[in-house]
């Protein structure tokens, strides 16, 4: 099946922000601020159009019904208490001085963990059909 | 319900445009993997001319 226009644009767009992403996360491996700001933004824009593929994917008229819309609202109530959990945790090591974090830091881990849990539980409710 | 689709001569696809879904909802549907809302299970039952009892089995061991 030929992709579509929109899906080909899409990847092409997304190519170049993982690679800038994955040479954010080098260079912050000394988690300085401003490498951390460029992982951040991109790896948000590269969520953003990543959901806008998985939207799009299998060039059927249709797309999104009740069930996906179920799994997707399922699975954004996952990553939401999956985010709310880590965020404790954080807390928690900083308070027992286990861990240092800056701001900055820990809004990238978050968005990180709420962009990929997001994605990975979306896909293993899609993979089993349906919600309980 | 794939026996149902077969006697009107529906592909999935086709089925699935008609009552507005995925094709992926309908193969859902047909392995038992999906339970759908009850104004889902209407618009299928009313398209392959049958009623929603004999489409689905919404008891506890279906």
């Amino acid at each position: 099946m030929k992709p579509k226009k929109s899906t080909i644009i899409a990847w092409a767009i997304c190519i170049p922000l993982s690679v800038l992403e994955v040479y954010g996360l080098v260079r912050a491996k000394k988690m300085e601020t401003q490498s951390l700001v460029w992982t951040f933004v991109t790896f948000t824009l590269v969520f953003v159009i990543f959901f806008f593929l998985i939207q799009r994917r299998g060039g059927e008229k249709v797309e999104k019904d009740e069930r996906t819309m179920r799994i997707a609202n399922r699975a954004m109530s996952y990553s939401w208490i999956l985010s709310i959990f880590s965020v404790t945790a954080i807390m928690y090591f900083e308070e027992i001085e286990v861990l240092h974090m800056a701001v900055m830091q820990v809004l990238t881990v978050i968005a990180m963990i709420m962009s990929f849990s997001s994605i990975i539980i979306r896909a293993i409710l899609s993979q089993k059909g349906d919600v309980d | 319900m794939k026996e149902y689709r077969a006697k009107v001569d529906l592909t999935q696809g086709q089925l699935a445009e008609a009552v507005g879904v995925r094709r992926e909802t309908i193969v859902f549907l047909e392995g038992g993997k999906y339970n759908p809302s009850l104004r889902l299970a209407h618009k299928i039952a009313e398209k392959l001319g049958a009623t929603v009892d004999e489409l689905f089995d919404f008891s506890d061991e279906g």
